[in-house]
């Protein structure tokens, strides 16, 4: 995936390469965004709220 | 397929496995600033109630002895900060040590058990309530559906060693504050998500003060309490 994208990105090797490492690095906040949320599902902390989720 | 699969075992990974590093991380860095707050926090008394009153004895040979009145006083110490380390709660029968924070938000919750500010801190009269993770982030309360009526909780703070022992143990929905509701006596409610791996249901352990710088306070109070109450 990582080869293509490479492929697809402007620009000079360099610039290609800083690319990639930023949607790389997005991907990765991106994800670590998406575990802690689903994570919830797993578990909250075990407050009690009015509001379920609400900690 | 693949890529959903991959997903999955990295956020299984991530939630079992990493978080737990961070959780033992956020535990070993708590202590400098615990020995802080123990070392400068200013313990004051709040209240004091008279237990015993002056009693003067008349001896036959005609000396009389006074006693002085029993008092038995509340000590107090200041509230933490949000998001600080005040204290630390060990179960021994479950073989958890753990340092306390003050705060149920989700950054305080992710370093380690948090006490709910709204609440009294552990120690005081009243209804002191602890949440903590149940599988992630250290898993501090992995075993709380293994402790039994009697078991003790140690909760350490700048005020000293409180012990408390425990009363009963509940499933409730994530919604039932009830839980958090002030108490006659000294009360400590843990709080964690139940069943292991699931948010769906709450596992409360409700525990009595039973030793501490505060007890005597608390049962004259309670005593009191009761016989208003009768």
């Amino acid at each position: 995936m990582i080869r293509r994208l490479y492929r697809v990105l402007p620009g000079s090797p360099t610039v290609k390469a800083v690319l990639i490492v930023l949607v790389v690095l997005v991907a990765l906040v991106l994800l670590g965004l998406l575990f802690e949320w689903a994570g919830q599902f797993l578990d909250t902390g075990g407050t009690i709220a009015l509001l379920s989720f609400q900690a | 397929m693949v890529t959903v699969g991959s997903l999955l075992v990295a956020f299984l990974v991530y939630q079992l496995v990493f978080t737990n590093v961070l959780g033992a991380r956020s535990q070993k860095a708590a202590g400098p600033a615990l020995e802080q707050r123990y070392a400068t926090a200013e313990i004051e008394v709040a209240d004091t109630i008279p237990v015993a009153p002056p009693t003067t004895t008349t001896r036959p040979e005609g000396t009389t002895t006074t006693t002085q009145v029993v008092e038995a006083v509340r000590y107090t110490e200041p509230t933490p900060d949000a998001g600080t380390p005040f204290g630390t709660i060990e179960i021994p029968s479950i073989g958890l040590d753990k340092v306390l924070f003050e705060g149920v938000d989700v950054a305080t919750l992710k370093k380690g058990p948090g006490h709910m500010p709204w609440t009294p801190l552990p120690g005081q009269p009243g209804n002191a309530v602890i949440s903590g993770h149940r599988t992630t982030y250290g898993a501090p309360f992995f075993d709380l559906d293994k402790l039994e009526s009697g078991d003790q909780i140690i909760v350490t703070t700048a005020l000293g060693k409180s012990v408390y022992e425990i009363r009963r143990t509940i499933i409730v929905a994530p919604t039932d504050v009830w839980v958090t509701d002030e108490m006659l006596g000294a009360w400590l409610t843990l709080t964690t998500c139940n069943p292991k791996y699931s948010a769906r249901e709450r596992l409360i352990v409700q525990a009595a003060l039973v030793e501490g710088p505060n007890y005597l306070y608390v049962e004259t109070e309670r005593q009191r309490g009761m016989e208003g109450a009768s």
